[in-house]
């Protein structure tokens, strides 16, 4: 009795030391899966910050010359205003 | 004799008067003089007490220093020794000696000295018979011993107790002495003694028919007795082990025995060992019916019996043999002789068991003489005698197999115990194994549980991980849709600005070269109007140019820069342009931002110097400085005073550029000393 008692211990042993070893492998795999999927992850992050800074490169160039162009259509716009003066003031004349 | 002579040696030397007791008890036995009669051992005490004196000088000594000694230890040693010199030649007077060494035990409390007195008065009584008296001492003085731990003493009480229970027939408690005794002699490594109990362990063995058992102890014997140098012990063990073999009948092995024992008793000048070892070597000769021999053997045994005054114990041996000897010869003088010099001996001794030897040996010689009648009365006699001393025997035949069953007993009784033992052992040694069993069991259940929880744990903690990058790309993805939604936007605005500002410059110049305009004032309105359309064009295809581009080289801006500057040679024609770069830059790369903000700021200094600082020459150097870009734009012009000057929108913005791609902008001018605009990237 004793002996079959020993006898299904060290075959519990043994089948807890096969699952105790299946648990450490399947956790090293999770682990290489999980580094493996954050670095690709990290690979694109990285892709699209490099697309995030071109795109605000000519966010900026586009938003620079659109500041510019406010600037400039505001003095195009005084010397039309000043032309239509000019001609304003040339038909009072004619009259 | 024997014991004779090594009593004598004993007595010259130092040694401790309890030991000479103690060995004169063992080679008592060692003799075979056993169950003898109380007073044939008076006899022999009386005899051997004569060697036991101590002369008066010596006694007188020890009985000063037993006196006068400051050492309590010391004192009982010599009343000891007074004792053991005074026992077996006076026994009334040798009491005094241990009532002195019980009164120092009484007034000093010292269990050193009752146990030495309690050994002597053992032996006192001993020697007067008391048997049962002797045994209460003994037992006494072994109690004390083991307070004392007084081992020698100890061990000393034992072999007496064993010898009282082997001359009472009682070999199992002798056994269980001798054994005791044994064992405290090896404790104090006293391989002398060990000698004398395992010679005795063997006879004992040998007595109750265990041939095997006899064999090894009395071997053991010789072998500690040749390492202690024993000679005396040597030869007496090589007597003994002669008997066992003449009794196993390997004669020859037997008569080699003796011979190694007269050789040593020899060279220890025992005379009547030599007698005692050639009586019994005669008897094996005798069997090998080498009679010759077995006479000549026993004439020198007789010689020396008759040379030394042998007791009377070996001379009936030896007188006994030879009656042996000449009945085989057929010599009946010579037979009667000696038969007739036995009878006068036994008559003397009162000895039955030799009478009874006597009346065989003329029986037999009645015999051979074919008087029937005389060996028939003769014969009578001794079936008689040994009906009278078979009830002896009886008593002794009890004792033995009483001795054998209480050793089977005993034997029986330590195997369940041995056996009981082991099971116990299997149990606990099987209990053990389960409960390792068990804990390994445990510690794998909580390593495999925590496995579990970390794996579990791990698996979150990536999972939020993963999430939290999916979520930072998804934000990175809406806001560049964001941007690109943005992007195309503008583009489209600025291609709707492009065809407006392009409209707008037909228009005026139609307006202006289609019609007939004197007034110098609309013209100069006009051209300032187109003018500035096509600056904003310009502008924006510059805008278009940067942002169409993923970075750009050197080289593009050079051109770039270039372009612009022939324009301006072309509207400036007295002012000088000179452009210069730096050829190892033009591998360099810039982001269009970089690119954008630095021509604009070049392109809105050399307006500025064409414009404000009536100058005749304008350069543009570009070159390498640390690892960096240093652009310089200098002009030779009027120059200004940096402090007077409000910074307007133009050097501001172009400040702001530089800094906005991490440079230095810097403004050196001087009155009518030009201005250098400095860019370091």
């Amino acid at each position: 009795m004793a002996f079959i008692m020993i006898y299904i211990l060290t075959l519990l042993i043994l089948v807890l030391i096969v699952l105790l070893i299946f648990l450490l492998f399947q956790n090293s795999k999770i682990e290489r899966e999980h580094l493996c999927n954050i670095r690709k992850l990290e690979e694109i992050i990285s892709s699209l910050h490099k697309k995030q800074l071109y795109l605000n490169e000519r966010v900026a160039i586009s938003s620079d010359y659109d500041l510019n162009y406010k600037n400039k259509l505001k003095n195009l716009s005084e010397e039309i205003v000043e032309l239509q003066n000019v001609f304003i003031s040339i038909i009072n004349k004619k009259n | 004799m024997c014991l004779l002579a090594l009593l004598t040696k004993k007595i010259n030397s130092n040694i401790d008067m309890v030991i000479i007791y103690v060995n004169f008890f063992v080679n008592f036995n060692e003799c075979k003089i056993k169950f003898m009669n109380k007073i044939n051992y008076l006899i022999l005490l009386l005899i051997t007490s004569i060697c036991f004196a101590q002369n008066k000088n010596e006694k007188d000594s020890l009985l000063t220093l037993a006196r006068n000694s400051k050492y309590d230890t010391v004192r009982v040693d010599c009343y000891n020794k007074l004792f053991f010199g005074e026992v077996f030649s006076d026994v009334k007077v040798s009491k005094k000696y241990f009532e002195a060494m019980f009164l120092i035990a009484k007034q000093k409390k010292l269990n050193y000295a009752y146990a030495k007195a309690f050994n002597a008065k053992g032996v006192y009584f001993d020697m007067l018979g008391k048997l049962d008296s002797a045994y209460i001492s003994y037992n006494t003085a072994i109690h004390y011993s083991k307070k004392a731990k007084l081992l020698s003493t100890e061990g000393s009480a034992y072999n007496n107790l064993g010898l009282l229970d082997w001359n009472k027939g009682d070999f199992y408690k002798a056994l269980k002495n001798y054994n005791k005794s044994l064992e405290l002699f090896e404790k104090i490594e006293n391989i002398n003694y060990q000698g004398n109990t395992l010679s005795n362990i063997g006879l004992i063995y040998d007595e109750i028919d265990e041939p095997k058992k006899a064999e090894f102890y009395l071997n053991k014997a010789l072998n500690i007795r040749k390492k202690a140098k024993d000679d005396y012990g040597l030869s007496v063990s090589y007597v003994n082990l002669g008997k066992l073999y003449e009794k196993q009948e390997k004669l020859d092995i037997a008569i080699q025995n003796y011979e190694k024992a007269i050789v040593i008793k020899r060279k220890i000048n025992d005379d009547l060992g030599i007698a005692i070892a050639k009586y019994n070597m005669s008897n094996s000769l005798m069997k090998l019916n080498k009679l010759d021999k077995a006479l000549s053997v026993l004439n020198d045994a007789e010689k020396i019996c008759k040379e030394n005054e042998a007791e009377s114990n070996i001379v009936e041996n030896v007188y006994s043999s030879l009656c042996q000897v000449y009945l085989l010869k057929n010599d009946l003088k010579k037979a009667k002789e000696y038969s007739s010099k036995l009878y006068f001996i036994t008559q003397k001794n009162k000895d039955l068991e030799r009478l009874s030897v006597y009346y065989k040996i003329e029986s037999e010689i009645a015999l051979k003489e074919k008087n029937f009648q005389k060996a028939y009365i003769y014969f009578n006699l001794k079936d008689s005698l040994d009906k009278i001393t078979s009830g002896l025997e009886i008593k002794k035949a009890i004792n033995l197999y009483e001795a054998k069953y209480q050793s089977e007993k005993k034997e029986k009784q330590l195997l369940l115990a041995k056996n009981e033992l082991i099971e116990k052992e299997l149990l606990i040694k099987k209990k053990n194994t389960q409960f390792q069993i068990l804990i390994l069991i445990s510690l794998a259940l909580i390593t495999i549980g925590y496995l579990i929880y970390r794996q579990q744990k791990l698996k979150n903690k990536q999972q939020e991980q993963e999430f939290q990058l999916k979520s930072a790309i998804k934000e990175i993805e809406a806001q560049n849709n964001l941007h690109e939604q943005r992007l195309s936007i503008s583009r489209d605005l600025h291609d709707n600005i492009g065809a407006q500002l392009t409209f707008v410059i037909s228009s005026v110049d139609n307006l202006k070269f289609g019609n007939q305009i004197d007034d110098n004032k609309i013209v100069n309105q006009l051209t300032k109007i187109s003018d500035f359309t096509k600056a904003t064009i310009i502008e924006l295809r510059d805008t278009i140019w940067a942002m169409n581009k993923d970075e750009f080289s050197f080289e593009d801006l050079r051109s770039r820069i270039f372009n612009f500057i022939e324009k301006a040679k072309i509207a400036k024609e007295d002012i000088g342009f000179e452009f210069k770069i730096d050829e190892k830059l033009a591998e360099i790369k810039l982001s269009s931002i970089v690119g954008i903000n630095i021509y604009r700021t070049i392109q809105e200094s050399i307006n500025n110097a064409i414009k404000y600082s009536n100058g005749t020459k304008i350069s543009v150097d570009v070159k390498s400085f640390h690892d960096k870009i240093q652009i310089e734009v200098k002009d030779n012009g009027n120059g200004f005073d940096i402090e007077d000057i409000d910074f307007g929108n133009g050097l501001n913005n172009m400040k702001k550029r530089i800094e906005e791609i991490d440079g230095v902008f810097e403004i050196n001018t001087l009155v009518n000393k030009g201005t250098i605009i400095s860019i370091l990237i």
